[in-house]
């Protein structure tokens, strides 16, 4: 959007404004009568994004949510992880958002690299995977085991050998 | 034009310690093989934004210990009907700092 700040309706009338500095309650200079909550523009510093396809020239189709667009806008750094590489993307792609290689700094090929959730018209959510992340979850320790066990010390592709192994095995 | 295509390796080199970072999606989407590629390196202190939300890809920062301040409108393992593990546990033993735009 490229605006210093943004006024908004929720919020107004709780006590976040005690707490933090990100949002101010500020009269509409329009019609003084009318207080509304006015929120600082987020620049984060990087913004990372998974999309079905990406050239090579940082060009990219993700889901079609509006939201994913503004996040590559309004970042610094933007990292785009692809399922599929292919020779070009154009704004008149269909089937899903276009973000212009403008706003993208890198390009990753990560296939399967939204596991353990889904991409539509790719793979579904693995929910024996995420159960056995839930589990893990229970405390430090557990977690750090499932950690060493698919992640810290592996590669990318280790860790899908690992996770795909179990879901391509045929069902008996 | 130079290509942009890079290793996860070379992507997460574009990030420091105490990074704002931004991601969106839950139980789509979520890119997952870069955030372990976080959790592989040495990156700490980052700020991470969920727009809007977040899910399995959050609790996933705040579970390698990576995530110092979380500000979103809402984390939770919505299609499983539970909260989010890592970010409850961290929450309720004030070791994350959590700004809620609910």
């Amino acid at each position: 959007m490229g605006v210093p700040y943004i006024p908004v309706r929720g919020l107004a009338g709780t006590d976040v404004f005690e707490r933090r500095d990100d949002m101010i309650m500020a009269k509409n200079p329009f019609d003084t009568d009318e207080v509304t909550v006015v929120a600082v523009a987020q620049n984060p510093d990087v913004a990372i994004l998974h999309a079905r396809k990406a050239d090579k020239d940082g060009n990219a189709l993700l889901r079609r949510h509006g939201e994913d667009v503004m996040i590559a806008q309004a970042s610094k750094r933007v990292i785009i992880t692809a399922e599929e590489i292919v020779d070009r993307i154009t704004p008149d792609e269909i089937g899903g958002e276009y973000i212009s290689a403008i706003n993208v700094t890198a390009v990753v090929h990560a296939p399967c690299g939204a596991h353990p959730t889904g991409v539509d018209g790719y793979y579904d959510m693995d929910l024996e995977h995420i159960d056995t992340y839930i589990t893990a979850s229970t405390d430090d320790a557990s977690f750090r085991s499932y950690l060493e066990r698919y992640v810290i010390g592996k590669t990318e592709a280790e860790y899908q050998r690992l996770v795909t192994a179990r879901v391509l095995e045929p069902a008996r | 034009m130079r290509t942009k295509l890079v290793e996860l390796s070379d992507a997460v080199k574009i990030i420091s310690d105490g990074d704002e970072v931004v991601m969106s999606a839950g139980f789509t989407d979520s890119p997952m093989a870069m955030l372990r590629e976080i959790a592989r390196s040495d990156l700490k202190d980052l700020k991470v934004v969920g727009v809007v939300g977040g899910s399995i890809n959050l609790d996933f920062l705040v579970g390698t210990g990576q995530a110092a301040v979380l500000d979103c409108c809402s984390i939770g393992f919505e299609p499983f009907q539970r909260e989010a593990p890592n970010f409850d546990r961290y929450l309720k033993e004030s070791r994350i700092y959590a700004m809620d735009n609910t």
